[in-house]
């Protein structure tokens, strides 16, 4: 099944739309896309995602990590009820995944 | 050698379970989400119901299995520990007593009741909470687990409350995704079978982190699972075995720290140490007149050793008294509830130490004093209310060393004794005359006066009349003294004056006559010459002790003493309270270590003696009741002062 994201830009930087589906598969791809926008400001449009893996949720909350300390802009914009749900069942929000966990 | 019943080890361990139950349950009371109390209930019913299985007393660990059921809904907290179900578990403890006592004769439907009405007490809804921290193997992912299968699983245990974290997070570059980074903390909410909780886990157990805790109701804090344990138990096997293993670990402790022996043993260890102290008295003796230098100093040296064994054996016999107030709290707790009055008990000293001997003889004074506080102290909450005093009376149970003694103080804050009402029984029923002259404590005293009751109401607990002079002869036999101190509207304060030991005591020796006697030496003040002079001036007996006039009795006249006295006459000066005496002996021989030995049946009436001594040279010593002597003095001084004023009239 063929994966399309696409990816644009906006005032808070380049914005990636994430794939719908986020599961095991998904989560290489995922991490080498991210790498491959490290040092920019980024927006992850998660409005079309309609599958979110555990893999997937970590590759985000490390991703989150790394622009933190690297001082870049990282978030995540328009959530689906899927992304939101797919996080809620691991016990996060996408909230917990920007602040609560960098905090840490 | 004495053999032991293993029925009886059983008994003797079973009253210091149901103590540490009934005290767990009282303090439960005050505290009723405290944890400890609630498993330091559970732990007491727990090994009380394995020991008293393997001793075979079945009745009693049938009737402790229903009721532990009942308390271990409490431990998980699937039930509150409300006044109902403390309430209906003191009943049960007293039940379990009667059943170790003597279970023939209980009857099996008081069981029955008190046992539903346990049901009845843990069956209001409680919401018990389970705090749980898993983390997955590194692999788990990798290995076909999935962590949403398995939250979701514990959802549908009950409602949960789910946090996910990780320790560092590593940057997306290093992230292997196979891997996994996640650990949870949840709240389980509901009866959740702590069992099944660990089911969920059946599969991946063997390698992952897992705890399992109950927490109180009312919530618990959020709990990282990086922050648990990282050795944590099997959660299944520590519930399992949590209350044998901290019943286990309580024993052990206690074993470890302290010895149980049977009393008789102590009491004989006692009498072998008082026949060694007078042995040693004699070699003493034997080597004074010998002048031997080598003997007199293993004279010395058994001297020295035999006095530390003295003091080692007593101190093996000493008893702190928070054995004894432990069970006031018991009394207080149901003659609140009888008398309709709040009443806070306060206790403080319990680690004072007293001879076993005494502090079992205290324990009938004390309720006596204690119903006494409650029932006609402390008045009722409208009273106290009306006297600006706040719902809930205090009363204050104390235990202190002074000196050579231990007071014992029972004080309320409730209205104080009622003198004109004292005297006025008093007068009535032939205590005192009529418009006797007597100063307010004296009035008050005589509370303890034989057939005495101001009580306008005989109830269950007080107002017979007996009781206080009950007390008072108790503790006199005790050789202690009571101290009384009334304000009204403020309260009443008694104190227990109590020697601490009553086995062996440190003497002076005196010769009166041709007799010896023994004046314990810890009433003696100072002893002094009988001045020349000394007599009975104007039909009264006083000495001139550095400007304080002391009375004085002559004990050759008391005790009939035959011969002639010697020319120089010494005076021991003795203390009971704040009276001062001078006791006139011809001679003063010495201090000496003294074995109480009791006075025979025959001579038991004898008031002036508190019991006899062997010496050295195997003579007996009478040792004085200074107390009595004090006494006798005082009314022998008041009669002769009224011959003289007789005769003067």
């Amino acid at each position: 099944m063929a994966r399309k994201s696409t990816k644009t830009t906006s005032a808070d930087g380049t914005v990636y739309a994430l794939p719908q589906v986020l599961d095991l598969k998904a989560a290489t791809p995922l991490a080498e896309k991210l790498m491959s926008l490290r040092g920019q400001n980024i927006v992850l449009d998660a409005s079309k995602v309609e599958r979110l893996g555990t893999q997937c949720v970590q590759i985000l909350i490390a991703a989150a990590a790394t622009w933190k300390d690297e001082m870049a802009a990282f978030s995540i914009a328009e959530p689906s009820d899927s992304f939101t749900s797919g996080l809620q069942v691991l016990g996060l929000t996408p909230q917990a995944i920007l602040e609560k966990e960098l905090a840490q | 050698m004495t053999s032991i019943d293993p029925a009886d080890t059983f008994r003797q361990e079973a009253a210091d379970l149901l103590e540490i139950l009934e005290q767990s349950l009282l303090d439960l009371e005050r505290r009723p989400g405290d944890e400890d109390l609630v498993s330091s209930a559970f732990r007491a019913l727990h090994t009380l119901k394995g020991s008293g299985a393997m001793f075979g007393f079945t009745a009693v660990s049938a009737f402790i299995h229903d009721f532990e059921t009942a308390f271990d809904k409490v431990r998980k907290g699937e039930a509150p520990a409300s006044g109902e179900l403390i309430a209906a578990a003191l009943q049960a403890k007293d039940h379990v007593a009667a059943l170790i006592t003597d279970a023939a004769s209980v009857d099996a439907s008081a069981g029955s009741e008190i046992l539903a009405a346990l049901a009845a007490a843990i069956s209001g809804p409680c919401e018990p909470v389970w705090r749980v921290n898993f983390r997955l193997p590194e692999n788990a992912l990798m290995l076909g687990t999935n962590p949403v299968l398995l939250l979701d699983e514990m959802r549908s245990l009950g409602p949960c409350n789910i946090v996910s974290r990780s320790e560092a997070v590593a940057p997306v570059g290093d992230i292997d995704p196979d891997y996994l980074y996640r650990a949870w903390a949840l709240e389980i909410g509901g009866p959740v079978d702590p069992l099944a909780i660990e089911d969920v886990f059946l599969f991946i157990r063997d390698d992952m982190e897992l705890t399992i805790e109950r927490s109180g109701g009312g919530g618990v804090e959020n709990a990282a699972a990086d922050e648990a344990p990282p050795q944590a138990a099997t959660a299944s096997e520590a519930l399992r075995r949590e209350p044998e293993r901290e019943a286990a670990g309580v024993a052990q402790k206690d074993k470890a720290a302290t010895l149980r022996v049977p009393a008789e043993r102590l009491d004989e260890l006692m009498d072998r140490v008082g026949e060694l102290v007078i042995a040693q008295a004699r070699l003493s003796q034997i080597a004074v007149s010998r002048h031997d230098p080598a003997l007199v100093s293993i004279a010395e040296d058994i001297e020295r050793l035999t006095s530390s064994l003295r003091d080692t054996t007593m101190g093996t016999r000493m008893v702190p008294i928070g054995t004894l107030f432990g069970r006031f709290r018991r009394l207080v707790h149901d003659l609140s509830q009888d008398l309709g009055k709040q009443v806070n008990l306060v206790t403080t000293g319990e680690e004072t130490e007293l001879d076993k001997t005494v502090i079992e003889q205290l324990a009938d004074p004390l309720v006596h004093l204690i119903r006494n506080a409650m029932d006609h102290g402390i008045e009722q909450s409208e009273e106290r209310r009306a006297s600006g005093k706040g719902d809930t009376a205090t009363l204050r149970l104390s235990a202190a060393h002074r000196g050579a003694e231990v007071a014992i103080t029972i004080a309320d804050d409730g209205a104080g004794l009622d003198t004109a009402r004292i005297r006025a029984k008093a007068e009535a029923s032939g205590v005192i005359a009529p418009g006797a002259v007597l100063a307010e404590a004296d009035v008050n005293r005589l509370i303890f006066e034989a057939g005495f009751s101001t009580s306008q109401s005989v109830t269950s607990l007080s107002g017979r009349g007996v009781g206080m002079d009950v007390v008072k002869r108790t503790i006199e036999g005790l050789r202690g003294s009571i101290d009384l101190a009334s304000e009204p509207g403020h309260g009443t304060e008694v104190t227990l004056r109590l020697p601490l030991t009553l086995a062996i005591i440190d003497g002076l020796l005196v010769r009166v006559g041709s007799g010896r006697y023994t004046i314990p030496l810890a009433a003696v003040e100072e002893c002094i010459e009988l001045p020349k002079n000394a007599g009975e001036m104007r039909g009264r007996s006083f000495l001139d002790v550095r400007g304080e006039l002391v009375p004085f009795m002559r004990l050759r006249d008391l005790f009939h003493a035959e011969g002639e006295a010697d020319v120089y006459q010494k005076v021991v000066i003795v203390s009971s309270g704040q009276i001062r005496i001078g006791l006139v002996v011809d001679q003063i021989i010495g201090n000496n270590q003294t074995v109480i030995k009791q006075l025979s049946r025959l001579h038991s009436s004898l008031k002036t003696f508190s019991g006899a001594t062997i010496l050295g040279d195997g003579t007996v010593a009478l040792i004085l009741d200074v107390m009595n002597l004090v006494g006798f003095g005082q009314k022998l001084e008041e009669s002769r002062r009224d011959d003289v004023l007789g005769r003067a009239a």
